[in-house]
């Protein structure tokens, strides 16, 4: 069993994601005695970590020699196909190369380098794998080259892909985790018990969003020139920076007030906001419903709770 | 009864190369007739010199390269941990 300290060893700077960091933390170590790795698929919502903790893994991976193996981070929404792959990516930066590699956002993958995937990481038990493609062979290494997935949305990554990659799935962090994120952060101002509870719920469950309500946090006692950071002092940060109840937006806001009068339908609510009704499902409902702000039964209807939030909004 | 087509009638429409790429994009692959494009390219080609290669070839080469060109970058960025 690991201990850990093990995982704090390999993951000092990040807070939360214990079962991540313990099943990172089993690779690594097996990693650095063998040379092998899983190729990693990293799943879970914006803002969980996804990447820092694919470049936290990657840090700890030691090449033959003892040095750090480089990392490199391809954004896949912007690869066209298998040509423009291969010729701008794997032959400079691949080929021959201890490297490991993170293809972000990989639900965008294009068709034909999903197919040619397919292939290449359908190694069974072996390390290495030619691929031939356009009279042309590449060869992939893994003992030399790490390869990491990293999505918000798996449900859109081709399912026999998928069956070759280990899936590492990140959990939501709690209040504690986010609280801990935003002190960390801010560690330039000293935030009392009581505001970090407020200033955590308004970060939507999000880390990403707690790194930036750190910054604010920094910025707003940097030019008050002053160290602690209280609950009145957020109250005011709020109204300079426009935060609402819950780190509401505004079209949440909207959707609050609209129901505020009486249940509405998709179609209708749509109306009243000039809204699709896939933004208002995609975009903005669904963040209200795990709040319980609102509930679905038919049509959409306003909580006790949601009622609670629109009169705080309305007083500001 | 009427069978055939009427005088004066013709399947063909006649639009520039400009307003055609409107609306199949420039990388379509059109049929054209053999003779026609082997002509053109050797016509091109003829005063230079340097058209060594099968008409077949160049024509797939040519193709190839506007390809290549349009290319995009792909967004990366490497990370040296040392």
């Amino acid at each position: 069993m690991q201990s850990q300290t093990s995982t704090n060893k390999y993951f000092p700077d990040l807070i939360g994601q214990n079962a991540v960091k313990r099943k990172l933390s089993f690779y690594i170590d097996a990693f650095n005695k063998t040379g092998v790795c899983p190729f990693l698929l990293l799943t879970g919502a914006k803002g969980l970590g996804k990447t820092e903790f694919a470049k936290g893994f990657g840090k700890n991976l030691v090449n033959r020699d003892g040095t750090k193996r480089n990392f490199l981070e391809i954004n896949c929404s912007t690869i066209r196909n298998n040509e423009q792959f291969f010729e701008q990516i794997f032959l400079p930066l691949i080929s021959d190369n201890e490297i490991t590699i993170l293809f972000d956002e990989c639900h965008a993958l294009p068709k034909d380098l999903t197919m040619a995937f397919l292939t290449i990481f359908n190694t069974e038990t072996r390390t290495r794998k030619t691929f031939e493609w356009n009279e042309m062979s590449f060869e992939f290494d893994f003992k030399k080259q790490t390869f990491i997935f990293a999505t918000t949305e798996s449900d859109q990554i081709f399912p026999p892909l998928k069956d070759r990659l280990t899936n590492v799935d990140f959990e939501p962090y709690s209040t504690k985790e986010l609280g801990e994120i935003l002190r960390v952060c801010a560690s330039d101002a000293q935030i009392e018990d009581d505001c970090l509870e407020e200033v955590s719920k308004s970060v939507r469950n999000n880390a990403r969003n707690a790194v930036m309500r750190a910054k604010e946090i920094s910025l707003y006692c940097g030019a008050k020139r002053r160290f602690i950071f209280s609950l009145k002092d957020f109250k005011d940060l709020c109204k300079q920076v426009s935060i609402l109840p819950l780190g509401l937006t505004y079209t949440e806001k909207q959707i609050l007030e609209a129901l505020k009068g009486g249940s509405a339908t998709l179609t209708g609510l749509a109306a009243k906001l000039g809204l699709s009704k896939t933004s208002i499902q995609k975009d903005h409902e669904l963040y209200l419903l795990n709040k319980s702000l609102i509930e679905i039964d038919g049509k959409r209807k306003i909580t006790a709770k949601g009622v609670d939030v629109c009169k705080e909004l309305a007083t500001q | 009864m009427k069978r055939g087509r009427p005088k004066g009638y013709s399947p063909y429409v006649e639009i520039s190369y400009e307003d055609l790429a409107d609306y199949v994009g420039r990388k379509t692959l059109i049929k054209v007739c053999k003779t026609w494009i082997e002509d053109l390219a050797e016509q091109a080609h003829s005063s230079t010199n340097l058209f060594s290669a099968t008409k077949e070839s160049f024509v797939e080469d040519s193709h190839e390269e506007a390809v290549k060109e349009e290319q995009p970058k792909i967004e990366y960025a490497i990370t040296n941990f040392d």
